[in-house]
């Protein structure tokens, strides 16, 4: 199917996400569920987008000297629990560990 | 009059495209992880001759082989080590190994009257760690009383004359999209040499690395001052809806034409791709070779 979505609009559509998201934090095993559950009680990193190309924004953050064992991470606007995505992290040693995530809006 | 049964219900069908708005998120992970020989604590040793392996002067001697706990988060992934006293011996830099390193690609560093840089694979060992060459009770012994040769394929594969002085930097890397093993010293490259891509176990599980110290005898060979891995391209995406790759351009003015990767797509060198440009300079579908 040829998509008709123009590049602004897949913009726009991004950055209503990308807006709406501004922390990280780390979750073990189960995960956040649709609340935030199972905070690793890590201090959540701050994030900052890229602008929005073709529908597509980046954000990456480090945690530094991290050690444990997590299954995946929150996506955080303020107080307010927005997305939980499964990723696993394994660490017995003192790591640095750059999460990148991508975040992308279009039509197919 | 009579009745007239119902017409049936029949799903209305049409000729009109279902359309799909999406919104996706990926996460991908890169690690860097560090150890500077002050203990042991962060290491597994899978050999150690007579425990003769210590980090005296934060550094590792003795003879007996370590790898760290923790693996980097992807294949492509490079290791480093800084050179702290280099008496004359061999010591190893091991990469892509596997827990108990039967599998393993290493530099050999070969301080002597011939200082040279070795590639050596491990790739033919077929004992069990807890039974074998670097099972602890039995440690770096078998591998000095000439055991060594059981080892199928651990020989230098390629070799270049190149000495280190104390403070030089070593690193590792097996190149995975050119599934190449690149060995360097103060960022330079020493030599390199092309592997098959499945000669050796790789992905998670796989992605440990370590040393083996004092390979010769009695000739304690380079110490190392500190240990580094890191990835140098993001992890496979752990994604939260299907994930398709694809390439973000950017068109400059004039005839160049930029692109810029996704973040998490692949580039194959030699792969074709069609650039979609909706600026003036380039309008239109423009076909590439990345090279």
């Amino acid at each position: 199917m040829t998509t008709t979505m123009p590049d602004d609009f897949k913009n726009q559509l991004c950055q209503d996400y990308t807006s709406a998201v501004d922390g990280m934090s780390l979750h073990t095993y189960p995960g956040p569920g649709t609340t935030g559950d199972n905070d690793s009680g890590i201090h959540r990193n701050a994030l900052v987008w890229t602008e929005s190309n073709f529908g597509v924004s980046t954000t990456s953050t480090t945690f530094v000297n991290l050690i444990g064992h997590y299954s995946h991470i929150g996506l955080w606007e303020g107080g307010t629990f927005r997305q939980g995505i499964e990723c696993p992290i394994d660490y017995d040693a003192p790591a640095d560990v750059t999460i990148t995530v991508v975040h992308e809006a279009g039509q197919e | 009059m009579r009745a007239v049964a119902p017409r049936p219900l029949t799903t209305p069908h049409g000729k009109s495209a279902l359309t799909k708005i999406f919104q996706r998120s990926t996460a991908t992970v890169r690690a860097h992880i560090f150890d500077s020989f002050t203990t042991l604590d962060n290491f597994v040793v899978l050999a150690n001759y007579l425990n003769s392996l210590d980090t005296t002067g934060g550094q590792l001697g003795g003879y007996g082989a370590v790898r760290h706990k923790d693996q980097c988060a992807t294949d492509n992934y490079r290791v480093k080590a800084v050179v702290g006293s280099a008496a004359n011996g061999k010591t190893r830099l091991v990469t892509c190994a596997s827990p108990g390193f039967d599998r393993f690609y290493a530099l050999e560093i070969e301080n002597s009257a011939n200082d040279q840089f070795h590639i050596v694979k491990g790739t033919g060992l077929s004992w069990s760690t807890s039974a074998g060459i670097f099972g602890v009770a039995i440690g770096l012994i078998n591998l000095l009383l000439g055991f060594f040769s059981s080892f199928v394929l651990l020989i230098p594969w390629i070799s270049q004359p190149q000495a280190v002085l104390s403070g030089d930097v070593v690193e590792i890397w097996w190149d995975e999209p050119n599934s190449t093993i690149r060995v360097y010293r103060n960022g330079g490259q020493v030599t390199s040499l092309p592997v098959d891509r499945e000669e050796i176990p790789h992905g998670d599980g796989y992605r440990y690395f370590g040393v083996m110290q004092g390979i010769t005898y009695l000739s304690p060979g380079v110490k190392f001052t500190s240990i580094e891995a890191y990835d140098i391209a993001p992890a496979d995406s752990h994604v939260d809806a299907p994930y398709v790759a694809r390439v973000v351009t950017t068109i400059k003015v004039g005839n160049r034409a930029a692109v810029q990767v996704h973040p998490i797509a692949r580039v194959i060198a030699g792969a074709s791709v069609t650039v979609h440009s909706t600026g003036t300079a380039l309008p239109g579908a423009l076909p590439l070779r990345l090279g």
